[in-house]
This record gives C-alpha cells, sequence and structure tokens, in this order.
C-alpha cells in the first residue's frame, strides 16, 4: 500500500480514508481521536468535515466501522485503529462466547449473535475463543462497514 | 491505482478506486450523459462494470461522485467520491459547518445535524453557512443507500 506513505495532511483533511493491511492480516484505519481512546475497546469510526473520526458507540441505527485501538490514544491526536483481524483482550461487557459466534452492535454496545457469523448488518467480529462470563475477548474482526441495531 | 486497468469490449471500468496523495478518492466510471462540473452524480452498474447516472430516487445502493471538470457522454472518467473538494453544487442550502449532507428524493439535501453515519449520508459539510448552491465538503467514500 505505497499511496498511504504518499498521504499528506493539510488544512481540511486530516486523515485518509485509505486502509492499511499488515502481513499478519490485521486491517487499520486511520482516525482523528474524538476524546481519549482506551486501549482495545472498540468505538465507532465516522466522519466530520476533516475525514475520519472517532465516537462513542451509541443506541442508533447508524453506519460506521468498528475500530479498536491498540493502545490508548491522546484526545486530538491522529491514530490508526484495527478493524480486520485478530485481536486479543478486546473490551466487552460480560458475554459467554462460543467459537465461531459472531459479535454485534446492538443497543450501542457490543453483543453476542448467539450464532455463528453470518455477515448480517450489525456483525462486526467473529469469536475466536470460548468465554465463560467474561469482559475481554479474543475475536476476528470484520473489516466491514456495519449498520448498527436497536 | 487504476493504472494497470485495460479496457475492452466488456469491461469498460475499473472497479478500483484511486487513492490521491491529498487524501482525495476517485472511482472510475462510464459517463452515462454529458457529466456538469462539481455537480453529484450517482455510481452504480451495468452490463460494462461502473457507470454514472443521475442522483436517483429511495432505497438505491450508489456511490456518490463529483467530476472535477466536464466530462463527455460515454466518456470513460474519475469522479471524486471521498475528500475534500470546493465548489460543488446543490440546491440553495443553508448548512452548518460539519453538517451531513444527503441524497433525499434525487437531490442533496442537508440534514441540519452533524454527519452521523445515517442512511443516505454522503458528506460533511466543510465550508461557509451562508445559503449557495456551491458547498465546499468533505465526501465520504461509501457506498450509500439513498432515502
Amino acid at each position: 500500500m505505497g499511496e498511504l506513505s504518499c498521504f499528506v495532511p493539510d488544512a481540511y483533511t486530516y486523515v485518509t480514508f485509505n486502509t492499511k493491511y499488515d502481513s499478519h492480516g490485521k486491517v487499520w484505519m486511520q482516525a482523528y481521536a474524538h476524546a481519549e481512546l482506551t486501549a482495545l475497546t472498540p468505538y465507532k469510526i465516522i466522519a466530520n468535515e476533516y475525514g475520519q473520526i472517532t465516537a462513542a458507540l451509541a443506541d442508533d441505527t447508524k453506519y460506521y466501522y468498528v475500530g479498536v485501538p491498540k493502545t490508548t490514544v491522546a484526545s486530538g491526536a491522529t491514530a490508526w485503529l484495527q478493524i480486520g483481524g485478530y485481536v486479543v483482550d478486546m473490551v466487552t461487557p460480560a458475554l459467554d462466547l462460543e467459537v465461531g459466534h459472531a459479535l454485534k452492535l446492538y443497543d450501542g454496545a457490543v453483543a453476542d449473535v448467539g450464532a455463528d457469523y453470518t455477515g448480517a448488518a450489525s456483525e462486526f467480529a467473529v469469536a475466536t475463543v470460548a468465554g465463560g462470563a467474561v469482559s475481554v475477548q479474543t475475536v476476528m474482526l470484520v473489516p466491514e462497514r456495519i449498520l448498527s441495531t436497536t | 491505482m487504476g493504472v494497470h486497468f485495460v479496457p475492452d469490449a466488456y469491461t469498460k471500468a475499473t472497479f478500483e478506486k484511486r487513492w490521491d496523495s491529498d487524501g482525495k478518492v476517485f472511482h472510475n466510471c462510464i459517463a452515462h450523459g454529458a457529466l456538469t462540473a462539481k455537480t453529484p452524480y450517482g455510481i452504480i452498474a451495468n452490463e460494462y462494470g461502473p457507470v454514472s447516472q443521475a442522483l436517483p430516487a429511495a432505497d438505491k445502493y450508489i456511490y456518490v461522485g463529483v467530476p472535477t471538470e466536464a466530462v463527455d457522454s460515454g466518456d470513460s472518467c474519475w469522479l471524486q467520491i471521498g475528500g475534500y473538494i470546493t465548489g460543488m453544487i446543490s440546491t440553495a442550502l443553508t448548512v452548518a459547518l460539519g453538517h451531513g449532507f444527503t441524497i433525499n428524493t434525487g437531490a442533496v439535501a442537508d440534514i441540519a445535524a452533524d454527519y452521523s453515519g445515517a442512511a443516505g449520508e454522503f458528506a460533511t459539510n466543510a465550508g461557509t453557512v451562508a445559503s449557495s448552491t456551491t458547498h465546499a465538503v468533505m465526501l465520504v467514500p461509501e457506498r450509500i443507500i439513498t432515502i
């Protein structure tokens, strides 16, 4: 993805819409941090007048990407959030997942679909480790724009 | 990006997007008619690949593309679908900074709230708020469903 290295932010465009694909299968999307971002916590990636920006998950029906910052990000910083590929210890409410089950955005929070991933509108990840009710999950993020549900 | 595509009798435009160093994103298509510079069009597909169309009514999945200059009917062209653009044409709208633009009933409309990713939204206002038929916007390069 050589074109990524060519992107030059300016007064009108703070981040690139282009995605970054790493050799280990992880996919990243650039965004401007709307506030301090907590490591490994899912956030929305939407847009404002300067390009892509993060937002907290909300109880809505909206189109957006789900991005997970690898580390803490300061408010107003430009960051790459993981939107695809394997991630360990993604923060969620307490969920008791089964391997292969989908995670979705429902009522403003991450929820267990209770069935295998199917690509339905709000699904954004697949569980790769069975749980026991825990609040961190190991998942395969699916790098597609979703439609959250309520 | 896109430079390796060679059109033929079956495929007249590439589905591959072009990403420029200034953050702008372009989509190749065949012009369905004469395209007016800075006017938003839909980009869908026909039997030859991506093709432009007038903005459709509700419930159609399209990219919204803006030609930076006039295009002749039938020409292959690159329409801007993402990034900053000035002078985008609409009906007279008074739009606040950060508000979203949507495709509503076949026309560009103001959602009167910040861009939120709701159905139909394709751009964020990046310019002045006075009533105008031209706008500086940040195009969001995603396929939308019109409302």
